[in-house]
């Protein structure tokens, strides 16, 4: 092998060469000085690239890396399906406990509130307009206007 | 989401609450005393401009108010009404429940005796005397005031 055909083979990663090429390699290095200079530099740069990869990746705080990527994944998403309605349901329900509780509670408590209203009204609602009059010898009239009622007395002799 | 909630919240709290027309509290009631003229210029005054509707409905065309009374009153409370003329009509609160309160009326002067429920914001105008000489006595009563 010459140095043309080693120069290719220098920077190979452990395993990366097949053993006829490892061993030629091998016989080329211990015969050849320059490519031994070579090698060495290549190392020593590779040395320096790693350290230099490590020292940066140090310095940046990748505890919550993982944690942050998760949470930008939807839920269906990581469990393979899509949600279904039921399931967004379930999850909004989770998250949203006090919401859910208040939500079961509200119509309990206006049943018990319209309960108490009619009972209090005696169930009859609003009222209509009711007149009733008597008189002993004057006729009475009642005249329903939009205000309320006039109640007029005549001069006939005959009640009403 | 939450001013939803704020006012359901609010509704249920409006309906356990006590209705103002509620059994047994007071209702105020204003009182009025009028003397109806089928002579004279028609009109119907200032302070009796609410009742317009209710006036303009009889054969008298003119309208004097003659006296005016607050009364705050509970069921089975009668208040006396005193006339000029020197008669006395009796007004009893006789119910007041939510949306309407019931009067019942009764005047010696006209012999007649009214039973009357009307509810917020109506009120009754009774002639209480038999009319004399082109005129007659009248009370105005409103429930609320």
């Amino acid at each position: 092998m010459r140095c043309a055909g080693a120069a290719p083979l220098l920077g190979s990663l452990p395993g990366e060469l097949d053993p006829t090429e490892g061993a030629l390699l091998g016989a080329h290095l211990a015969t050849c000085e320059a490519c031994r200079a070579r090698l060495s530099d290549i190392e020593a740069l590779s040395g320096l690239v790693q350290d230099g990869l490590r020292t940066e990746a140090a310095r940046r705080d990748l505890s919550t890396f993982a944690d942050g990527v998760m949470a930008r994944i939807p839920a269906s998403a990581w469990r393979g399906a899509p949600a279904g309605p039921l399931e967004r349901l379930r999850a909004f329900l989770r998250r949203h406990r006090v919401l859910a509780a208040a939500s079961a509670v509200a119509p309990a408590l206006a049943a018990l509130a319209l309960y108490l209203y009619i009972g209090r009204t005696g169930g009859t609602g609003p009222s209509e307009l009711s007149v009733e009059v008597t008189s002993e010898d004057l006729a009475a009239i009642v005249l329903d206007t939009i205000d309320g009622p006039v109640i007029l007395v005549g001069e006939s002799s005959e009640g009403t | 989401m939450r001013r939803t909630w704020t006012a359901a919240w609010m509704a249920v709290a409006v309906l356990v609450c006590q209705p103002a027309w509620a059994a047994d509290a007071p209702v105020p009631v204003r009182i009025r005393v009028l003397q109806g003229f089928r002579q004279g210029a028609p009109g119907v005054p200032p302070g009796l401009e609410d009742l317009r509707g209710q006036l303009s409905a009889t054969a008298y065309v003119r309208w004097e108010q003659a006296g005016e009374m607050q009364a705050s009153m509970v069921p089975g409370k009668t208040q006396p009404v005193s006339l000029p003329t020197g008669g006395t009509v009796s007004v009893k609160l006789v119910e007041a429940r939510q949306g309407a309160a019931t009067f019942e009326v009764s005047a010696p002067g006209s012999r007649t005796q009214s039973r009357v429920t009307v509810p917020p914001g109506k009120r009754i105008v009774q002639q209480v005397s038999a009319e004399q000489g082109g005129s007659a006595w009248f009370v105005t009563i409103k429930a609320g005031g």
